[in-house]
């Protein structure tokens, strides 16, 4: 009796749960149906009211990029200095500073059909990501836009040579362009992998800088074994740096690049710039990983370096007394008060090592300006969005939102110009300084600026003749500051002629591609650590390392790299 | 056969109607489930289409159980399955019993403030959230700087093995740093079960000469058994839905051979690629959640079988 009651409770919840369901689901449906007949009623009224009064809606609502040095953005000069020049009324939704969260809440923003912002502003979008949203309707295409002088007088007034690189950059496979570009070109960026060695220990222990690997492996066993910061315990870290580092803290591929050169660790270019290779399957990727699992086996190498975040990157860093003899990194900023922290004191930037087949090379990657400002194709505002696109492409306007208000941040006046240099000039590379930044806002709180996500253009000449003469960064040669023409001399002409640039793939093989594309690159950053670490062993692991990547797909992301590859410039250039 | 039916609905109906103040008051959970547990189940279907946000969830392409398949024929298929069963089972066995053994100790002690001071510090860590709780656990383990690190360098003036780099330790660190955590919390519902356990048998007890450990076996350990059942099944019922934050944060390139789980990798694929492919993601979760649902069940009807109570 009472299992037969239990039964009939049971059924009449599902019952009730069903029927409460199903009206729920009829509920969804005529409210959507009714949203939509609200939407279009609310269109025509705008249009009775365009058409009417005359009354237009100036208000322009950007999706942006926030970052966390910015303390306002409705009260930031910026949006004051934009809204007075437009004569328009800005709005913002804010999205997550963090890359992948920004694309976590976009895809939850346009999959779940709320109304969307007019444009976007962020760095964070890939190529495949970008062609998809343009294929599925989200973003407008906006190639008409950017050719049309008219329209577009700012953009079209940047030099041709700069301007057909924005432009190549932001074409997508289908051949439209959903972007708009900026392009800050500094060489600083191009070669992140910069090697720092303990000059202090290199003294004290007498030892020259190493210049190949063979020479670098003596100085390390020395650092491991004779103390070098003297406090009588052997706690020397001789090599250090982070695998999961994305701005040159990857030590693993700096040392790779001793025996083959690859800017990412997937693919690479043949000598003759012709063919697309799978570096990670190549015998020099091997000898490579053979020699950092020895230096590994031999205690020269930190574990931290594949399990350490960047937190625990700076805490190893900055530790007392120093314990790094040798790191890897774009940033110098990792020690923290570059100027005056006595660990970096000990750092000097050295060359890249050259491997025993006589490679010197360093991750270098082509100049690609950025792609940040989309606009969304259910925007009613496309003529006031262009307009602010182009806005931001005036030579002035982009000094102001980069660098913040002129005389009080930054100046171009000649009487303040006077005498000052930079070491660029200092090295010969140019006459004369153009531009001095007075007060740095760049990573102070402020509400000045938008950071650094819009469209914009300012020249490689402009970013090298600029004095930056806040405080401790005036030029001198002992200053860290200035490592900028240094780095120039060692790293930038360490690759070979031809180096892989940007793929832009079609929608049909990114779909193609799409789960080698998530998972390789994962499965190889794991299993350098493995067999680096002596977790798999190189000699029997091997062949089944090349034939994991096989069935994950590589053959067929490869072929798809390669035809992707010939429709480059760069082929038909290295083809002749 | 209908007429018995409608006989009965209109049976419920005038019961509802005789005690519609209770039937109001279940009014408001019955809607938050249907709303936030029912109605998102319709997105299941996203698991048989190939969706494109362009054409919406009604409006994709069917494709069957082809986002099954290829979740199936993954190359790390088998490591995801493989580490999520371990984990799942591990915790469960590791974690279970753990907070009923020390509820009934806590039972046993004397000193009643002594024993809520405990009660305290115990569960205190549970209110850390899992970002903290994890930057918790990496800087006390820390080969270097950590208390780990110092204390083996402090006996051995050597550095210390990393243990976050050891791909086989990814579990333990997981499982351990999660009942630290709960232990506490999960124990609040025993040691309640224990006050109410009626104190005339404690003294029939000790008059009949029963030693401490005898009470403790024969008394309270039976009058947490059906609550211990109860919580088991639950357990059970959440055993696949192991925490996807935890472990993701945990990753590092050394152990993600053991610390990939359906959880995260449906987070990866679905959401954090930059290319989103939310079939794939919704059908692994799917998937998950079957597998999740055949647990519940099994564990409902062992336990009706062993100890007679269970939850439906």
């Amino acid at each position: 009796m009472k299992k037969r009651k239990n039964i009939l409770a049971l059924l009449m919840t599902g019952i009730m749960s069903i029927s409460i369901m199903l009206t729920g689901c009829g509920n969804n449906g005529q409210s959507s149906q009714d949203s939509k007949e609200g939407s279009s009623s609310s269109e025509e009224a705008n249009n009775s009211a365009d058409s009417g009064s005359g009354e237009e809606d100036n208000t322009l609502v950007i999706a942006l990029q926030s970052n966390s040095f910015i303390t306002d953005y409705e009260d930031n000069r910026l949006t004051d200095y934009y809204e007075e020049k437009l004569g328009i009324r800005i709005e913002f939704i804010l999205l997550p500073s963090d890359g992948s969260e920004l694309q976590t809440k976009l895809s939850l923003m346009t999959s779940s059909g709320e109304e969307l912002p007019d444009i976007l502003l962020t760095a964070a979008l890939k190529s495949e990501a970008i062609l998809q949203y343009g294929q599925d309707d989200v973003f407008l295409p906006v190639q008409d836009y950017l050719n049309n002088a008219d329209i577009m007088p700012n953009f079209n007034a940047i030099p041709d040579a700069e301007r057909t690189e924005m432009l190549d950059s932001g074409t997508m496979a289908d051949g439209n362009i959903y972007s708009f570009a900026s392009s800050q070109e500094n060489p600083w960026n191009l070669s992140p992998y910069r090697y720092y060695i303990n000059k202090a220990w290199l003294d004290r222990l007498g030892l020259p800088i190493p210049t190949s690997l063979e020479e670098l492996k003596e100085v390390l066993i020395a650092f491991r074994d004779k103390d070098p910061n003297g406090n009588g315990i052997q706690d020397e870290i001789p090599v250090y740096g982070m695998q999961s580092g994305t701005y040159g803290q990857n030590i693993l591929m700096a040392f790779m690049n001793s025996f083959i050169f690859c800017n990412d660790p997937v693919f690479s270019l043949n000598e003759a710039g012709t063919e697309v290779i799978p570096v990670c399957t190549t015998e020099s990727w091997k000898q490579g990983l053979l020699w950092m699992s020895e230096l590994y086996q031999e205690g020269l190498m930190a574990p931290g370096i594949f399990t350490d975040d960047s937190t625990q990157f700076k805490a190893v860093l900055n530790a007392e007394p120093n314990v790094v003899g040798l790191v890897c990194m774009g940033s110098y900023g990792n020690w923290t008060d570059t100027v005056n922290n006595v660990n970096f004191k000990d750092m000097e930037m050295i060359e890249p090592f050259t491997g025993p087949e006589g490679i010197c090379y360093t991750p270098y990657t082509q100049y690609l300006s950025d792609q940040v400002m989309y606009i969304f194709k259910d925007s009613d505002k496309v003529d006031m969005a262009i307009k602010f696109a182009d806005e931001n492409y005036d030579p002035h306007t982009g000094l102001i939102a980069r660098y913040g208000t002129e005389e009080e941040h930054w100046t171009t006046d000649p009487a303040q110009l006077d005498g000052l240099t930079n070491s660029y000039i200092e090295a010969g590379l140019y006459d004369e300084v153009t531009m001095a930044l007075l007060n740095n806002i760049w990573s102070v709180n402020n509400n000045v600026t938008w950071h650094d996500y819009a469209p914009r253009y300012i020249s490689l000449k402009d970013i090298c003749t600029l004095a930056d003469i806040t405080t401790g960064r005036e030029y001198d040669r002992e200053n860290p500051y200035n490592l900028m023409a240094d780095n120039l001399k060692f790293y930038n002409d360490k690759h070979p002629e031809y180096t892989l640039p940007d793929l832009k793939y079609t929608v049909d093989e990114t779909e193609a591609i799409l789960d080698a594309k998530t998972n390789i690159p994962v499965y190889i950053a794991k299993s350098m650590a493995e067999f680096i670490t002596g977790a798999r062993d190189l000699e029997t692991g091997w062949e089944q390392y090349l034939n994991e990547l096989d069935s994950m797909g590589l053959q067929a992301w490869l072929s798809a790299a390669q035809s992707a590859y010939e429709r480059t410039g760069q082929y038909a250039e290295a083809q002749k | 056969m209908a007429a018995k039916q409608e006989k009965k609905n209109h049976k419920l109906a005038k019961k509802i109607r005789a005690r519609w103040q209770i039937y109001l008051l279940l009014l408001l959970p019955v809607a938050y489930i249907v709303v936030f547990a029912y109605v998102p189940m319709g997105g299941l279907v996203l698991a048989f289409k190939h969706y494109r946000v362009k054409d919406g969830i009604w409006g994709s392409a069917w494709v069957g159980l082809e986002n099954f398949n290829k979740f199936f024929h993954s190359y790390n298929f088998g490591t995801i399955i493989k580490n999520t069963l371990t984990i799942s089972f591990y915790s469960l066995i590791a974690s279970f019993p753990i907070p009923v053994m020390f509820a009934l100790l806590l039972n046993a002690m004397r000193g009643k403030r002594y024993k809520k001071v405990i009660q305290t510090v115990t569960y205190v860590p549970h209110f850390i959230s899992t970002v903290v709780m994890v930057g918790l656990v990496f800087q006390l383990l820390d080969n270097r700087s950590g208390i780990y690190g110092n204390l083996y360098t402090l006996f051995t003036s050597s550095t210390a093995p990393s243990l976050l780099g050891v791909g086989t330790n990814f579990k333990h660190i997981y499982v351990w740093s999660g009942i630290w955590q709960n232990l506490g919390y999960n124990s609040i519902i025993y040691i309640a079960a224990l006050t109410s356990v009626d104190q005339a048998l404690h003294e029939a007890a000790e008059i009949d000469g029963a030693s401490r450990w005898q009470r403790l076996l024969h008394i309270d350990f039976p009058a947490i058994l059906p609550t211990t059942s109860i919580m088991l099944i639950l357990a059970v019922g959440r055993i696949m839905n192991i925490g996807y934050e935890k472990a993701l944060l945990m990753q590092n390139n050394l152990n993600l051979n053991y610390s990939e789980i359906i959880s995260t990798y449906v987070y990866k694929v679905g959401l954090a690629s930059g290319i989103n492919d939310y079939s794939l993601s919704t059908a692994v979760g799917m998937f998950n959640a079957v597998i999740n649902l055949i647990l519940l069940f099994t564990a409902n009807w062992g336990s009706k079988k062993l100890s007679g109570s269970g939850i439906f």
